[in-house]
């Protein structure tokens, strides 16, 4: 499936008045796509992330899905459209609410109308993904569980509705590193499949590096940098000016270069890294 | 969904720098004057002097609708309730209801006193910062506390109260975000449906609450006595002006109620 966003303009209303927050956003998200979205804090893209799930209207512009526009969330009932789009809210450990863990992870694919089997179903194999076994803490209140678990619930409730497109805002922020390690895993591995869809928010540029496909880069409501991974940590001064570092691998590479060492800047893993240092050594 | 009763519009207007002192006691007075108007008519003739004052405060018609919204059903109550139990000449029949005259003149003075007086409390916390608000009627309040009256604490809380009453909301409809993402449906108002929303709702309420106390304790905080403050209210002549007119209002209107014996 597809999500287009055509020149989208998006305020928040305060006190009776328009907070502009995004300014003509243009982009396409397709299947198969791993999308970053990244920039400075305040620069708008959890706003843009809830636009992109229909979860908050433009103020102008459009939004389709499959090449149809379509009026947000909100305004439907029961299954929509947009169930084919999950979204991970920042710290969705916020959002559990339910007696028990299968009860909150159960509560996505209830709502989809979907059979107490089938649903039951989903939940657990929905709890297997994140790693927690559906038998030991199935049955346990979520508010019991540690600030990590929690978040795996939510994600787990997210996962259970079998999303095509999945969103994520900052999925790793506040983890330890285990527990980062185990939601990008869960990511990629949600990715692997060529149907699905994949967005991302994170400041995290070695997380993007990893996984991301395209970045785009927000800078005050605007987009301010948009391409592949390589072609963005390229741009050191650009990612500065816009309140973001390169990821440390790029930094070095970049050190090394100022320095007068002929290799690249941009390398994304540790390997390409390591090939392009010995071979200028050697040289 | 944006509920916005008794939002605070930052500005800079007039009636925005009148002590809050000035305006609490002048929505007193207001107040008083509204219940002394004997008839409807006199109840918008005094109603009426809020509505240049809201306009000095750059309020817009629009806000000032949405802020109103909710409370319309509440006013058509009020006014129902008023004309079908009021006893009298009788004007016409609504089914076997009788509706009276009387009715029809009470259920509008009931409404214009209803409507004026929100609409001078929404130009009230329009135009006051909610710290200053809580200032103000603390020191109002003061005189109280040699009969016992908690004031500092009762200020604090409702310092507290206006301060994170924005930001519950805020909380709230991120939620109700979030539980749409899932496929939850707030449109019905029954209670089970409201779960998901209200349980994450008090458990950050609760643990904001927490934070809050620990970081007060943490900066030495133990009452409010013999605290100093970060901003002096000073109380001036446009107030005194302002409270001399709203004053006179008051008292016309009681002349006129007493004057019209009824
Ligand atoms: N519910 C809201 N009401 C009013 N303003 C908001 C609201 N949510 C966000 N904003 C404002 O919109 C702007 C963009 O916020 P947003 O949360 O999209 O930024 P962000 O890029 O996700 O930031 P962060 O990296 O800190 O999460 C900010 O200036 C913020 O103050
Ligand atoms: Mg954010």
């Amino acid at each position: 499936m597809e999500i287009s966003l055509q020149g989208v303009d998006f305020a928040y209303q305060v006190a009776g008045r328009q907070l502009p927050v995004l300014y003509n956003i243009d982009l396409k998200i397709s299947a198969g796509d791993f999308l970053a979205l990244t920039g400075a804090g305040g620069s708008g893209k959890s706003t843009l992330a809830q636009i992109i799930a229909g979860l908050l209207e433009p103020t102008a512009g459009k939004v389709s899905l499959d090449g149809r526009v379509l009026p947000g969330r909100g305004k439907f009932r029961g299954a929509s459209p947009w169930s084919r789009v999950g979204m991970a809210f920042q710290m969705p450990e916020q959002q559990l609410f339910a007696e028990t863990v299968m009860e909150d992870v159960s509560f996505g694919p209830r709502n989809m109308g979907l059979s107490p089997d089938r649903v039951k179903a989903r939940a657990y194999k929905a709890l297997e993904a994140v790693g927690l076994d559906p038998e030991t803490i199935g049955d346990r209140s979520p508010f019991t569980l540690s600030g990590g678990q929690r978040r795996r619930v939510a994600l787990a409730g997210i996962l259970a509705m079998e999303p095509e497109v999945l969103i994520l805002d900052e999925p790793t922020a506040g983890l330890d590193p285990a527990g980062q390690e185990l939601v990008l895993d869960l990511i990629r591995d949600f990715a692997r499949r060529r149907d699905r869809a994949v967005v991302v928010v994170s400041h995290n540029m070695a997380e993007v590096a990893a996984m991301a496909s395209q970045v785009l880069v927000l800078h005050r409501g605007r987009i301010a940098l948009q391409g592949t991974p390589r072609e963005i940590f390229r741009q050191e001064e650009a990612l500065r000016a816009y309140g973001l570092l390169p990821p440390p691998l790029t930094q070095l590479m970049h050190s090394l270069r100022q320095r007068g060492a002929p290799v690249p800047t941009d390398v994304l893993t540790l390997d390409e890294a390591r090939d392009a240092i010995l071979h200028w050594l050697k040289a | 969904m944006a509920f916005e009763l008794g939002q605070y519009v930052p500005g800079n207007s007039a009636i925005h720098r009148l002590d809050p002192r000035a305006k609490l006691l002048g929505l007193f007075l207001y107040g008083l004057a509204l219940l002394a108007a004997p008839t409807g008519g006199a109840a918008i003739l005094a109603g009426s002097v809020a509505l240049p004052l809201v306009l000095a405060a750059g309020l817009s018609p629009s806000f000032i609708w949405r802020q109103l919204r909710p409370l319309v059903i509440f006013l058509a109550l009020i006014f129902f309730l008023q004309l079908v139990t009021t006893p009298g000449t009788i004007l016409m029949h609504l089914g076997p209801v009788p509706l009276t005259r009387e009715g029809f003149n009470l259920g509008f003075l009931a409404l214009a006193r209803v409507f004026f007086l929100v609409l001078a409390a929404v130009l009230l916390t329009a135009t006051t910062d909610p710290l200053a608000l809580a200032d103000g009627l603390e020191r109002l309040l003061a005189p109280g506390q040699r009969v016992g009256l908690p004031s500092q604490e009762l200020a604090l809380m409702l310092t507290l109260a206006l301060r994170f009453v924005p930001t519950l909301l805020e909380e709230a409809e991120r939620i109700m975000r979030a539980q749409i993402a899932r496929g939850a449906s707030f449109r019905g108002l029954q209670v089970r449906n409201l779960l998901p929303l209200v349980i994450p709702l008090f458990v950050s309420a609760f643990r904001r609450a927490e934070g809050l106390a620990e970081a007060m304790e943490a900066r030495a905080y133990q009452g409010g006595k013999g605290r100093t403050r970060m901003r002096e209210l000073n109380f001036t002549a446009t107030d005194f002006l302002f409270l001399l007119l709203a004053g006179a209002l008051a008292a016309g209107s009681l002349y006129y109620r007493l004057k019209s014996g009824n």
